[in-house]
């Protein structure tokens, strides 16, 4: 059963600005799913969308078979979000903010009580329960926001780039919450745009640029979109993409390369080349960055040119 | 939640949960860990009646009078730095708008959650107004009618202007003008008749002139004809339903 769908969604803002131009995508029931892309690529623009917060220009959203914009009541009764740089209120201890959000929605003080007992426990958070947010780490405050959107037992949780400026142990705590969820059944969307954020949490991802869909599948299946199985990092200031270029194809990245040898053979010559000139190479398996990079990244390269 | 009917028993009990969880989010809790907001709060009007208390001992009980509009407006204007504050830094009003809380339910709580702030306030006005044998039985439903009118058109005020500044900084600075203007400058504190005849017929433009007049006229410091307690009454009427109007017009819950 699909939680959600999208039939060439259009925004564009009072400003001419166009963020989403005609995106067509499903999500199934039960996944973790992510939209990857760069920042202003019109991820937050879907999603905002999609949880009744924000009207489509055109085109049509549906969660759980209700229409976003005509049955958005019967949405709101089946989402909870988390958004973008959203935060705790300071002077709230965590308990707190999972009762009164529960509260809000509709819930008994005393059914609002047990599912923030519950859920708090369930999401590790038992030792901060009566701690003011204003005294937790950044990763915990996200934790806190997470908890109230779960505690609702949405049907589909949303959730705006979750791990947006945390640091790597945080991010990883986020990341265990979102595992957590996804066993217990429910659809998660988040938006990213951290390539490793989708490789540790999602079963499907989508990525998007420039409001456009790029790709979308598992992600063995849109690994499997590219032409090469390896990857090779060079050091940039080492080297020259044109001298690169005859072990495959070259992608600058900052001050490295990325170079996909075409063959076996082309790695090991990469690889002679590199520890001949003292440059520093890594080899790794393909993964969801090569399929940023050679659909964005790349074709953004080429665009200019 | 919310799954039946608009004005069904159940619905009316989810409104008044999210009612309740709102107060204590905005009002009793923060009031509780952060006590220094009552003093902010209750320092303002004190600090003018110390004064009109020494210069001019003998207009205390308009000073109170004063005060108490003043305690009533900056109640209801605060209103708009809190909704731009959930909505703008903290994204707790999307959280709202995503989810069966009704715009109307998360307004009503934002709006009653700031009574916790200043009922103590008000409460120590009435107490002092009650020592000066200022509070009566009859006194009591005209100035409970005069203060609710007085509180209602700062909040349209408030919520008006919070849908038009999303800059919070911009906000803070708005809240204090907007607070000298209604509760400072117009016949509040002082007798109407002090003022030049240009400036009373000005003063009779702002909402909290009427509201003052009603509440003066209650505890017995002027007296009104009929005829003026009406217009005071139909002004005042006038000014909360145009704000509230314009401001239900104006606030934006889901996003064009």
């Amino acid at each position: 059963m699909e939680a959600l769908s999208a039939e060439r969604l259009v925004k564009v803002y009072g400003n001419g600005f166009h963020a989403l131009k005609g995106i067509t995508l499903s999500v199934n029931s039960g996944t973790v799913f992510s939209l990857l892309g760069r920042n202003g690529a019109g991820k937050t623009t879907f999603l905002r969308i999609m949880t009744t917060q924000l009207l489509p220009t055109s085109g049509t959203g549906v969660v759980l078979g209700y229409d976003v914009v005509k049955e958005a009541k019967e949405v709101r009764k089946r989402v909870a979000v988390v958004p973008q740089e959203s935060k705790p209120i300071y002077l709230l201890t965590v308990r707190e903010h999972v009762k009164y959000y529960l509260m809000m929605r509709g819930f008994s003080m005393v059914e609002a009580s047990e599912k923030a007992r519950k859920v708090i426990d369930d999401l590790g958070l038992n030792d901060y329960v009566d701690t003011l947010c204003m005294k937790l780490s950044g990763g915990l405050k996200r934790k806190v926001l997470v908890a109230m959107a779960v505690a609702t037992e949405a049907d589909v949780i949303f959730l705006d780039e979750p791990t947006t400026g945390l640091d790597p142990i945080a991010r990883r705590l986020v990341w265990d919450v979102i595992n957590r969820v996804a066993r217990s059944g429910k659809t998660v969307f988040l938006t990213t745009h951290n390539m490793a954020e989708v490789e540790a949490v999602a079963n499907e991802f989508a990525l998007i640029n420039d409001g456009k869909l790029v790709a979308q599948g598992s992600v063995d299946e849109v690994q499997r979109m590219l032409p090469y199985r390896m990857r090779a990092e060079v050091q940039a200031t080492a080297s020259s993409p044109e001298e690169l270029l005859e072990f495959g194809e070259v992608v600058p990245v900052g001050r490295r390369f990325i170079v996909y040898p075409r063959s076996e053979e082309d790695s090991r010559r990469l690889y002679e080349y590199c520890t001949a000139r003292h440059v520093r190479v890594s080899f790794s398996p393909v993964g969801v960055e090569d399929v940023f990079i050679r659909k964005v990244v790349a074709r953004g390269a080429e665009e200019k040119h | 939640m919310y799954s039946s009917g608009r004005w069904s028993p159940v619905e009316l009990r989810k409104s008044i949960r999210a009612i309740l969880a709102l107060v204590m989010v905005n009002g009793i809790k923060p009031v509780i860990r952060s006590p220094l907001w009552l003093v902010v709060m209750l320092m303002y009007p004190l600090v003018l009646i110390f004064f009109i208390y020494i210069f001019a001992e003998y207009a205390i009980s308009e000073a109170l009078i004063g005060g108490l509009v003043s305690l009533v407006v900056m109640s209801g204007v605060a209103i708009q730095a809190d909704i731009v504050w959930y909505k703008v830094e903290l994204k707790f009003q999307d959280m709202a708008v995503a989810s069966p809380t009704p715009p109307t339910v998360y307004m009503i709580g934002m709006a009653v959650s700031e009574l916790a702030y200043s009922s103590p306030a008000i409460a120590l006005f009435l107490a002092l107004m009650g020592i000066k044998g200022m509070l009566g039985l009859s006194s009591i439903p005209m100035l409970i009618v005069s203060m609710l009118l007085c509180w209602l058109s700062s909040l349209s005020i408030g919520f008006y202007l919070s849908t038009r500044i999303s800059d919070i900084r911009h906000i803070w600075a708005l809240e204090g003008l907007i607070s000298i203007v209604l509760s400072m400058l117009p016949p509040i504190y002082y007798p109407m008749g002090l003022l030049p005849e240009w400036a009373q017929i000005l003063s009779m433009l702002v909402p909290t002139t009427h509201a003052a007049l009603l509440a003066k006229e209650a505890v017995g410091i002027v007296s009104l004809t009929g005829y003026q307690r009406l217009t005071s009454l139909a002004i005042l009427l006038l000014w909360t339903a145009a704000l509230l109007v314009v401001a239900g017009k104006k606030s934006v819950w889901r996003e064009p």
